[in-house]
């Protein structure tokens, strides 16, 4: 079945633009163009859709208000901005609710590039549940701990970047969020944004606050059933793997961005298990809590009940967000290297040698 | 004579004595009377003029005397102050000396207006005016003269105030008000050019998608058309459609259809160039403009530079060639964007103006440098223009110095420049020149936030 796509822009010339330059996606896509976000609205009501890209600044009904309304009548929709409108106010509403912001005019080879890999992604889940989990993630849990030292960082009265890139540095959920702010034109020009230190200084105080006060950051405590100890299990494993990465990527003398790179992805290499543990909590439910997590019987316990790993959740989230594309493939491959389009990309590599390192140090202590 | 002829003549004599005596003694005291009143009346005299000799002396004011001619009678401290000049040396030079050529013949004019018939003219509005010290260097001062008659001949008093210092304090305040308005007007600038920018990409979006449509559909055509190619040249071979096959091969002529298979996709391949490159600078205007950054965020340099060629493109594309020098491992820089990009640009536009001036046929070239040294990240232009003469280097950084012809530039570049990177940014920004060969600015930036570098340097003390 061909991917529904829709369009939504209040300039016919940009629909008809979009219509002509997509035609040879006509086979794969079955396309709709819609004249703002009432039009729009009124399509999906009788429409399911895989993917929207929508404008921002629309009369009526705009982008920020269309894409709430999306994401919860639509939540396995594919959203994504694609506007010449910076509005920051309007722009912090849609934070949550897209999963990428383009800037006009943008390259639409890009775009459909990465609306072929995310419905790619999306169609390796085997059911709609773990589809919805993934894009209607807002954001992961982040433990008090994290969210606390983060507000100290912020809110005292001389704010020290240095404090809060430290904290988005080792916390999976922060980073995987400021990356996601980072990389799409949300608050600037989009650049292409490698680690959370990084997006710490681009995004600046200005920025960071009013998103820590908004609540962009979900922390753990809200979330209902959360098994803590297997959350708090996977932050720690999360800490750990990006050391174990960025060591395997410097003993295997990859270059300075590589190595940040595969911090990065070791940091993120379970963000999978983070939207289990905030979106199916019940997965975990034979889990004890109280004893040391077997990290094998939680993976079990996913492909039980789940019928999937918690990689292939996790790479579709990194998709989705557009993060660093080694990122994303490495946490998507990196149990299985060889299926990777790249198998023999650099960060993919430490992060499966390091996955392997974490594996032996386990059974080691077992043992 | 009888002793009593003698004694009446004594007593007449004694009383004559005693009359005498008396009238000594309150003739005397008259005298003693009169003579301490006439001191007391000199004392409070002297008093008074010693008052009046402090007054003048003291005077912050200058106070000349003059004769008619203006030759100086009396001159207070002030004045010897002021002028810088001896008191004895003062009286009977001519007050007009004091004042260099153009205020003499102003103050000549005004001396002349004042009516001698009215004693003591009020003094009227102080006049601004050149005055000269003693070795001729010219100041400003404020002048009035009155001019009076003692003892049937004509005086004048001159008052006067040197007025340096208020005069640089209103200049200081107006630079200041020419700096804030050069801020506004550039800060107004960048908001306008954000707002254009977001405007023209709503069309670049879709005629950039309909130039892509039709060179893809071009080529769907002609792929069709091909076939129909095969189908004219069977149809060739059958006489029953050879006035049709004729008909189409005269169509095809007269529409030059060869020239448009040629030309049609490379018009279609210059036009998505051409939206490629407006579409690049619309992104460095609107990244350029920053508007409303007035924190410090960390950016990556050699993008910076980039978008600043960009858009100062028109200013140097006719005079010289832009070579980039960039290290690629650059750290973030942490600083305010829209003043960085201010300061590259006005080195880039600088540099571009000394190739301009220094003239020649060929273009000259710009080469701008990054590179990362301990913890500082150095940025450096250099251009092969004219270079700075020598007597100029001590001033290029001083606000309004400028050797451009008026209209080109307001010799605020450099010192801007100078004040975003050394009081902004903690950095530094220094040159090398050499008169016919060429100027070098580097700008060095700290790669670690300000605060962290402080604390650093506090730890090592």
């Amino acid at each position: 079945m061909p991917a529904r796509v829709i369009f939504v822009d209040d300039e016919p010339n940009i629909l008809r633009g979009l219509q002509r330059t997509f035609r040879r996606m006509r086979n794969e896509w079955d396309m709709d163009f819609l004249e703002g976000g009432e039009a729009a609205l009124k399509h999906l009501a009788d429409n399911p859709a895989d993917v929207i890209v929508s404008d921002m600044r629309m009369p009526g009904i705009d982008g920020a208000q269309f894409l709430t309304e999306a994401s919860k009548t639509h939540p396995e929709t594919i959203r994504i901005i694609l506007s010449g409108e910076a509005d920051r106010e309007m722009t912090f509403r849609t934070v949550g609710v897209s999963h990428q912001f383009l800037p006009k005019p943008c390259n639409t080879d890009d775009l459909c590039d990465k609306i072929q890999r995310s419905l790619v992604a999306k169609s390796q889940l085997p059911t709609l549940d773990l589809q919805i989990a993934a894009s209607s993630t807002a954001s992961l849990p982040v433990s008090d701990q994290a969210l606390q030292a983060l507000k100290a960082s912020l809110e005292s009265a001389s704010p020290s970047l240095e404090d809060a890139a430290e904290v988005f540095g080792s916390d999976p959920g922060l980073a995987s969020k400021i990356l996601q702010l980072a990389n799409s034109a949300y608050f600037g020009i989009g650049q292409s944004v490698k680690n959370p230190a990084e997006a710490v200084k681009l995004l600046g105080v200005d920025i960071l606050r009013p998103l820590m006060d908004k609540g962009c950051f979900l922390s753990a405590s809200e979330v209902p059933d959360l098994n803590t100890a297997v959350f708090a299990h996977a932050v720690s494993q999360a800490q750990s793997m990006a050391d174990l990465a960025s060591k395997a990527a410097t003993d295997a003398s990859a270059s300075q961005a590589e190595i940040e790179l595969a911090q990065v992805a070791g940091l993120l290499h379970n963000i999978g298990r983070l939207i289990i543990c905030a979106k199916s909590p019940s997965c975990y439910a034979e889990v004890e809590s109280g004893v040391q997590i077997d990290p094998a019987t939680v993976g079990q316990a996913e492909e039980k009940t789940l019928n999937c790993a918690q990689t292939a959740l996790g790479g579709y989230l990194a998709l989705l967000w557009g993060l660093p594309d080694a990122v994303c493939s490495a946490i998507a491959h990196q149990s299985a290297p060889q299926d990777a389009p790249d198998p023999q990309d650099a960060v993919l590599l430490a992060l499966h040698s390091a996955r392997q390192t974490q594996i032996d140090g386990q059974s080691e202590a077992a043992a | 004579m009888d002793i009593g002829t003698l004694e009446k003549r004594l007593a007449r004599e004694k009383a004559a004595r005693c009359e005498a005596e008396s009238l000594l003694e309150a003739k005397s005291r008259e005298l003693f009377l009169s003579n301490k009143e006439l001191l007391k009346a000199s004392q409070t005299l002297i008093g008074q003029s010693q008052q009046l000799n402090a007054v003048f002396d003291q005077a912050l004011t200058v106070i000349l005397l003059t004769d008619a001619d203006g030759s100086i009678q009396r001159a207070n401290r002030s004045a010897e102050m002021t002028f810088g000049r001896e008191a004895n040396k003062l009286k009977a030079t001519s007050v007009y000396d004091l004042l260099d050529n153009g205020s003499r013949e102003a103050a000549i004019e005004m001396e002349r207006q004042r009516d001698p018939a009215k004693k003591f003219t009020t003094v009227g509005n102080m006049q601004e005016m050149v005055g000269l010290r003693a070795d001729n260097t010219p100041f400003p001062l404020e002048l009035a003269v009155s001019v009076f008659e003692l003892e049937g001949k004509r005086h004048g008093v001159w008052i006067c105030r040197d007025i340096t210092a208020r005069k640089e304090a209103e200049e200081k305040q107006l630079r200041l008000e020419q700096e804030l308005r050069q801020a506004q007007k550039l800060e107004s600038l960048g908001t306008l050019a954000s707002g254009i920018a977001h405007e023209i990409n709503t069309p670049i979006q879709y005629i950039n998608d309909n130039a892509h449509f039709l060179k893809e559909s071009f080529e769907d055509l002609m792929s069709v058309f091909q076939a129909y190619d095969v189908l004219l040249q069977k149809a060739d071979a059958e006489e029953q459609f050879k006035e049709q096959v004729g008909a189409v091969r005269a169509n095809a002529e007269s529409a030059d259809v060869d020239f448009l298979k040629e030309e049609i996709p490379s018009s279609i391949d210059q036009t998505l160039d051409g939206i490629e490159r407006i579409s690049k600078i619309v992104t460095a205007v609107k990244e350029f403009s920053h508007p409303g950054t007035t924190e410090m965020t960390a950016i990556d340099m050699n993008q910076a530079i980039e978008t600043t060629l960009s858009v100062t493109r028109n200013e140097w594309k006719y005079v010289a060639e832009v070579e980039t020098a960039f290290e690629q491992s650059l750290p973030m820089v942490p600083c305010l964007p829209g003043d960085i990009n201010q300061v590259i640009m006005n080195l880039i536009v600088n540099a571009a103006h000394a190739i301009e001036s220094k003239g020649g046929d060929g273009l000259g070239q710009i080469t701008i440098k990054t590179q990362h040294t301990d913890n500082n990240v150095e940025i450096s232009v250099t251009d092969t223009g004219c270079g700075i003469p020598e007597a100029n280097r001590g001033q290029i950084f001083d606000p309004f110095f400028t050797t451009k012809e008026v209209g080109k530039g307001t010799g605020q570049g450099l010192s801007i420049a100078f004040n975003i990177v050394t009081q902004k940014h903690d950095g530094t920004l220094s040159f090398t020149t050499e008169e016919g060969v060429g100027t070098t600015f580097t700008i060095t930036l700290p790669a670690s936030p300000a605060a962290e570098m402080k604390a650093e340097t506090k730890e090592a003390v």
